[in-house]
C-alpha cells in the first residue's frame, strides 16, 4: 500500500464507513418498502397488535376527511351504503318516540276523569298553562343525577352526591370546567354586572347552578324538574353557609365530621322527595286569597249582572205583553238599546200613545225610542172609535162594534137614518152594519099627532043659554094644553096643521039667531086660542062632515093638514 | 368522600407543549377545543406522593405570555403551578417566569415547578444548561419531553409532593 493510499485511508476511512452504513440502511429500507398489495395485511396486523389504538388515532383524521370528501363526491354511494343502517335507526327512533307519546297519552286519558285529572284541569285553568303541559309536568319523571358542592374560587369539589347506578365521572374535572365556563360567561357576558351561569342544557341533563359566597351548588337533573326544586337548592345552599364558615378550608384541615355533615346537608334523596312533595302540595292559603277575592268579585259581578239582566228580561216581557194588547198598535220588535227600550212597529192614528205606559215599566231616566209608522187597525175598540168619529151619531143614537159588525141603535129622521147606515158601511174595519135598532122617527110622531088631534077635536067648550062665551074660561085650559102638545109634535114631525074652530047652538031659537050664535061662539074660541097659542086660528060656521054636531051649545076645534094631511 | 383534590395550573407561553404534557400525564376528559373557546381545559389525576395518593386537578390555561383578567380568575384557588417553557425558545422561559410573578399577585406564594419541555429536541435548545442550573437554585426544574414522556411523571409528582397538606 502506497503512502498516498494509506493517507487516503486515514482521511476518508470514517466517511467510507458512514457511506457504507447509509447504503446498508437504504438497502434495508428498500427491502421494507410496502406495496399497495401489502398494505391491507399490514393494517390488519397493526389493528390486531399492541399498536391498534395508535393506528386508530392515526387513521381517525384521514378517514374522517376521506369520508367527508366521499359524501361530497359520491353522495349516492354513501347513501346506498348507509341505507340498511339508517332505515332501522329511524324506525327505532320513531318507535321510541311513539311509545313515549302513547304512554303520555295514556297517562292523560287515564287522568282526565279522575279527581287528580280534575285537579290538574283546575290547575291548568288557574295558571293559564295548557292542560297537556300540566299533565306532562306531573307525569314526566325527573331525578337528580349529580349534585356538586363547589368552591367558587378554585372550582374544586367540596362535596359530591350522585344517584346510585350511574357510571363514575371525573367530578373534579367537571366542576373545574363548570367553574371555568362560569368565569368565562361572567367575563364575556356579565362583565361587572355580576351575572352568573344559572342554568344550562347539557345533553340530556338540565344543569341548575346556585351561587353562594363560599360554595356553589351545581345540580345535574334528568327530565323536567318542578320549580320548587330550585327553591330547595337555594335553601340547601343557605343552610350550608349557615353551618360551615368555610367548608373547603374545614375539609382541607381534615375535620372529620365535615363530610358527614355535608352529606346530611345536601341529602340528595331527601331533596328529591321534598321537591316532589312541594310540587304536589296545594297552593298555600297565603297565595290563594287574592285568587279567592278575585273569584268572589267575579261572582258578585256575575250575580249583579245576572240580576240586572233578569230585570231587563222582565221589563222586556212586560213591555211586549203590554204592547201586544195595545189597541191600534202592531209591534214588530222590542229591543234593549242604550240602556233603554226601542220599539219598532205600526200604530193607528186613533190609538192611544203607549209612551206613558212604557215609561212606567222602565227605570227612571231610561231612554225610550219609538219607531212607529201609521196603519189602519182593525181592532174592535179602534174601529168603534173610528165609526164614532166618522158617523158622529147624535144624541139618542148609540153604536157598538163586535165581530166585524157595527150595531146602530136609536131613532133618527128617516133621511138621516138612511145616510148614517150608508156611511157606516164605509167605515174601515166594518164588515157589516146591524141597523135593526136604528128606527125612523116620523111614524111615531104621526101617530102621536093623530092621537092628539083626535083628543083635541073631541073636546067641547060648553056655553050657557045664549051666551057667546063660556061662564068658566078655565074650561079652555085642557084644550090649550092639548093643542100645544099637538103643535110641538107637528113641528117635530114636519107637519103644518091648520086650526079651525066651529060653534054650535041648540035649535030653540031662530035659525038666524042660532047662526049668529054659532059664529060668535066659533069666533070667541078662535080668538082665545090664537091668543093662547100664538098661532092663527080660523073660525068656521060648522064642522065639516057632521052638521048634527052643531046642534048643541058648544064650540070646538077642527084640525086640517095641508097637502092632504087627513 | 375521598381526600380533597388540589388544583394546579399550567402556565406557559403559546406552543411550549402544555397541552401535550397534560395529555401525557392524565386521561383526557374534555376536548382540546375548550382551550380555544373558553381558554382553559381541566383534567384530573391521582398522583402517588410520599404522603400518600393525592388527586390533582390540572387546569391547562391557554398559552399566553401574560395573564389577563379571565386567566387570573382561572388560577384562583390553585395550590401549585407548573411553569412550562420550550427549551428551543429561550424567550418562553422568561414568559414562564413572568407568568409566575403575575400569578403570585393572585395566589401568593405557592409551590411551583418549572418544566423545560421538548427534551427530545435537545440539540435545538436555546436554553443553556448553565441557565437551568442557575434556575434550579430557586425552584425545581425538570427537562421534559411530552413526546417521549421523559420526566413528565416526575415533574407532576414533584409538585404534588410540594403541595401543602
Amino acid at each position: 500500500m502506497s503512502g498516498f493510499q494509506r493517507l487516503k485511508d486515514l482521511l476518508l476511512d470514517d466517511e467510507r464507513a458512514e457511506r457504507t452504513r447509509v447504503a446498508q440502511r437504504l438497502d434495508a429500507l428498500e427491502q421494507r418498502r410496502t406495496t399497495p398489495d401489502e398494505l391491507p395485511a399490514l393494517v390488519e396486523g397493526a389493528a390486531q397488535g399492541p399498536a391498534a389504538a395508535r393506528l386508530s388515532r392515526a387513521l381517525a383524521a384521514p378517514v374522517a376527511d376521506a369520508l367527508g370528501d366521499a359524501v361530497v363526491a359520491r353522495r349516492q354511494t354513501i347513501v346506498d351504503a348507509l341505507f340498511p343502517v339508517i332505515g332501522p335507526a329511524i324506525r327505532k327512533a320513531i318507535a321510541e318516540a311513539l311509545r313515549s307519546m302513547v304512554a303520555d297519552l295514556n297517562a292523560a286519558i287515564e287522568s282526565s276523569l279522575t279527581p287528580r285529572g280534575l285537579r290538574w284541569r283546575l290547575e291548568a285553568w288557574r295558571t293559564g298553562v295548557p292542560y297537556a303541559q300540566v299533565v306532562l309536568r306531573h307525569t314526566l319523571r325527573w331525578r337528580i343525577d349529580h349534585l356538586f358542592l363547589i368552591e367558587p374560587g378554585s372550582g374544586l369539589v367540596i362535596h359530591r352526591e350522585s344517584a346510585p347506578g350511574l357510571p363514575d365521572l371525573d367530578s373534579d374535572a367537571i366542576a373545574g370546567m363548570l367553574t371555568a365556563i362560569g368565569e368565562f360567561v361572567r367575563d364575556s357576558v356579565g362583565r361587572e354586572g355580576g351575572a352568573t351561569l344559572g342554568s344550562a342544557d347539557v345533553g340530556e341533563h338540565l344543569l341548575w347552578v346556585e351561587e353562594g359566597p363560599r360554595a356553589r351548588l351545581a345540580c345535574f337533573i334528568r327530565g323536567a324538574p318542578p320549580a320548587a326544586l330550585r327553591t330547595l337548592l337555594r335553601e340547601r345552599l343557605e343552610r350550608i353557609h349557615e353551618r360551615f364558615a368555610d367548608p373547603m378550608a374545614q375539609l382541607q384541615a381534615g375535620a372529620a365530621d365535615v363530610g358527614a355533615a355535608l352529606d346530611a346537608a345536601l341529602d340528595l334523596p331527601g331533596l328529591e322527595s321534598a321537591a316532589r312533595a312541594l310540587d304536589d302540595a296545594p297552593v298555600p292559603a297565603r297565595a290563594r286569597w287574592p285568587a279567592w277575592i278575585v273569584a268572589l268579585a267575579l261572582l258578585v259581578a256575575l250575580g249583579a249582572w245576572g240580576v240586572h239582566e233578569w230585570r231587563w228580561s222582565q221589563r222586556l216581557a212586560a213591555a211586549q205583553s203590554t204592547l201586544g194588547d195595545w189597541p191600534g198598535l202592531a209591534v214588530q220588535r222590542v229591543t234593549r238599546e242604550g240602556g233603554g227600550l226601542r220599539v219598532r212597529g205600526l200604530i193607528d192614528p186613533l190609538a192611544d200613545p203607549p209612551q206613558a205606559a212604557l215609561a212606567a215599566l222602565l227605570p227612571p231616566g231610561a231612554p225610550l225610542a219609538l219607531d212607529l209608522r201609521g196603519y189602519i187597525a182593525t181592532d174592535a175598540p179602534i174601529v168603534e172609535r173610528r165609526a164614532r168619529a166618522l158617523l158622529a151619531p147624535p144624541d139618542g143614537v148609540s153604536l157598538s162594534f163586535d165581530g166585524g159588525t157595527l150595531r146602530l141603535v136609536g131613532e133618527l129622521p128617516q133621511a138621516e137614518r138612511a145616510a148614517m147606515i150608508l156611511r157606516a158601511g164605509m167605515v174601515p174595519g166594518v164588515a157589516a152594519v146591524d141597523d135593526a135598532g136604528l128606527v125612523a122617527r116620523e111614524p111615531r110622531l104621526r101617530a102621536a099627532f093623530d092621537a092628539l088631534r083626535a083628543t083635541v077635536e073631541s073636546r067641547r067648550i060648553t056655553f050657557e043659554g045664549d051666551a057667546e062665551a063660556p061662564a068658566d074660561a078655565a074650561a079652555l085650559a085642557p084644550l090649550v094644553d092639548d093643542l100645544r102638545r099637538l103643535l110641538a109634535v107637528a113641528r117635530e114631525a114636519g107637519l103644518s096643521p091648520v086650526l079651525r074652530t066651529w060653534g054650535g047652538a041648540d035649535g030653540s031659537g031662530t035659525a038666524a039667531r042660532n047662526a049668529a050664535l054659532r059664529a060668535a061662539r066659533a069666533g070667541w074660541l078662535a080668538r082665545e086660542l090664537s091668543v093662547a097659542l100664538g098661532v092663527e086660528v080660523f073660525a068656521e060656521l060648522e064642522p065639516a062632515g057632521d052638521p048634527q054636531a052643531t046642534l048643541a051649545r058648544v064650540a070646538a076645534v077642527r084640525i086640517d093638514l095641508g097637502g092632504g094631511g087627513r | 368522600m375521598s381526600e380533597v383534590a388540589r388544583k394546579i395550573c399550567l402556565l406557559g407561553d403559546f406552543g411550549v407543549g402544555k397541552t401535550s404534557l397534560v395529555a401525557r400525564f392524565v386521561r383526557n376528559t374534555f376536548s382540546d377545543k375548550y382551550l380555544t373557546t373558553v381558554g382553559v381545559k381541566v383534567d384530573s389525576r391521582e398522583v402517588a406522593t410520599a404522603a400518600g395518593p393525592r388527586k390533582l386537578v390540572v387546569w391547562d390555561i391557554a398559552g399566553k405570555n401574560a395573564l389577563d383578567s379571565v386567566s387570573q380568575a382561572y388560577i384562583r384557588g390553585a395550590s401549585g403551578l407548573l411553569l412550562v417553557a420550550d427549551g428551543t425558545r429561550e424567550a418562553t422561559l422568561r414568559s414562564a417566569l413572568y407568568l409566575q410573578v403575575q400569578a403570585r399577585t393572585t395566589l401568593g406564594e405557592v409551590p411551583a415547578v418549572l418544566l423545560v419541555n421538548k427534551l427530545d429536541r435537545v440539540d435545538d435548545w436555546e436554553v443553556k444548561p448553565a441557565t437551568i442550573a442557575e434556575l434550579r437554585k430557586t425552584l425545581p426544574v425538570f427537562e421534559t419531553s411530552a413526546r417521549t414522556g421523559d420526566h413528565v411523571e416526575a415533574a407532576f409528582a414533584e409538585l404534588a409532593g410540594r403541595l401543602p397538606a
